[in-house]
């Protein structure tokens, strides 16, 4: 979650623009990432992957800087993938397909729609005295996922 | 005006996505098994015995007919559907005699059930394509979903039944791993005959 509600939030600081292509990148993403998942399983920890790159979006939204337009959108792709890979139904034995399409079909339109809520709210904090409120949001995504990611490693 | 309600349906939506984040999902299968031997005591096959949690029954029933009149029908069809499903997966089970990996066949005398309080039951005999003599022999079994979703577990060593010979000259032992990865049985089994 807590990656969404970062690339949400940088997405929304970046300004109307990339809030509407970062949104229809991470949506398309997350179609794909959801896809790869039923190709085959994925062994490795995708939930450290999501915590690098919430750390990074979270270190760009408390940074505030102006962003390229190929780099939001790479982040937003990522995470998509990510998000999509990560929320794969269960092979449960016997569960028919299209309880499975509805499952990820539910799955897509949360994310999606909790990433462009997160955005547009973004986009009306990001004058809000003068950016300070979304970069110390920006700063506590950062934190949140540097202290699970440490505590990741630090119980290995 | 809409701007301060943003963060009230923000939340809503968020909690909302709690679903979507499904991976890690797992869900235990409560195991009974008897292991079937012949008139010589040889090893013939493994009756399986799984009690399935509430939620995943709860899932494979969604939106199913369980009305008086169809209900057997319903679960016989689910049975088969789960039987299919299992055996590209190897019925989730990994007999060994000796180290040595053993075949199994095709699942077979398969039946669904639903308990009182809402526990899918399926029932089903492995059998083996030729009868094992264990004489002197141990045989492991190893039970994992690949997929890394099922967690399959015996509640202690007398939810493991033997026939009269092969318990008379086999010894049980259940070993819980305390750290198992997704994918990897949460016990060994071992059974050491004389």
């Amino acid at each position: 979650m807590v990656v969404l509600v970062g690339l949400g939030l940088l997405l929304g600081q970046q300004g109307a623009q990339p809030v509407r292509t970062g949104w229809l990148a991470f949506a398309a993403a997350i179609v794909v990432g959801l896809g790869l998942a039923q190709l085959y399983a994925v062994r490795w920890n995708i939930s450290m992957f999501l915590l690098i790159v919430a750390g990074v979006v979270g270190c760009l939204l408390a940074l505030r800087l102006r962003l390229p337009v190929w780099l939001y959108l790479l982040l937003a792709a990522v995470a998509g993938v990510l998000l999509g890979l990560d929320s794969s139904p269960a092979m449960i034995p016997g569960m028919k397909a299209l309880k499975m399409y509805a499952f990820m079909a539910g799955a897509v339109v949360a994310d999606t729609l909790a990433l462009l809520l997160l955005a547009l709210l973004a986009l009306g904090l990001r004058t809000l005295l003068d950016g300070v409120v979304l970069r110390v949001l920006g700063s506590w995504v950062a934190a949140s996922a540097l202290m699970v990611l440490t505590l990741m490693f630090a119980h290995r | 005006m809409y701007l301060n309600r943003l963060p009230y349906l923000s939340v809503l939506l968020l909690t909302l996505s709690g679903q979507a984040f499904a991976h890690g999902f797992h869900y235990q299968l409560d195991v009974a098994s008897q292991l079937q031997e012949n008139a010589n005591g040889e090893l013939t096959g493994v009756r399986m015995n799984w009690f399935y949690d509430t939620e995943v029954t709860d899932m494979l029933l969604e939106g199913e007919d369980l009305s008086a009149d169809k209900r057997a029908q319903t679960l016989q069809t689910i049975g088969q559907q789960v039987i299919a499903d299992l055996g590209k997966l190897h019925y989730f089970t990994n007999l060994s005699l000796d180290g040595k990996p053993l075949a199994l066949a095709a699942a077979t005398d398969f039946h669904m059930d639903l308990s009182p309080d809402n526990h899918l039951n399926l029932n089903f005999l492995l059998p083996l394509p030729t009868p094992q003599n264990l004489h002197g022999k141990h045989l492991d079994i190893a039970m994992a979903d690949s997929t890394g979703s099922a967690v399959l577990a015996y509640k202690d060593v007398s939810r493991i039944r033997l026939g009269e010979k092969l318990a008379a000259a086999c010894t049980l032992t259940l070993q819980d791993r305390q750290a198992f990865a997704d994918g990897e049985p949460a016990q060994l089994v071992r059974m050491q005959c004389k």
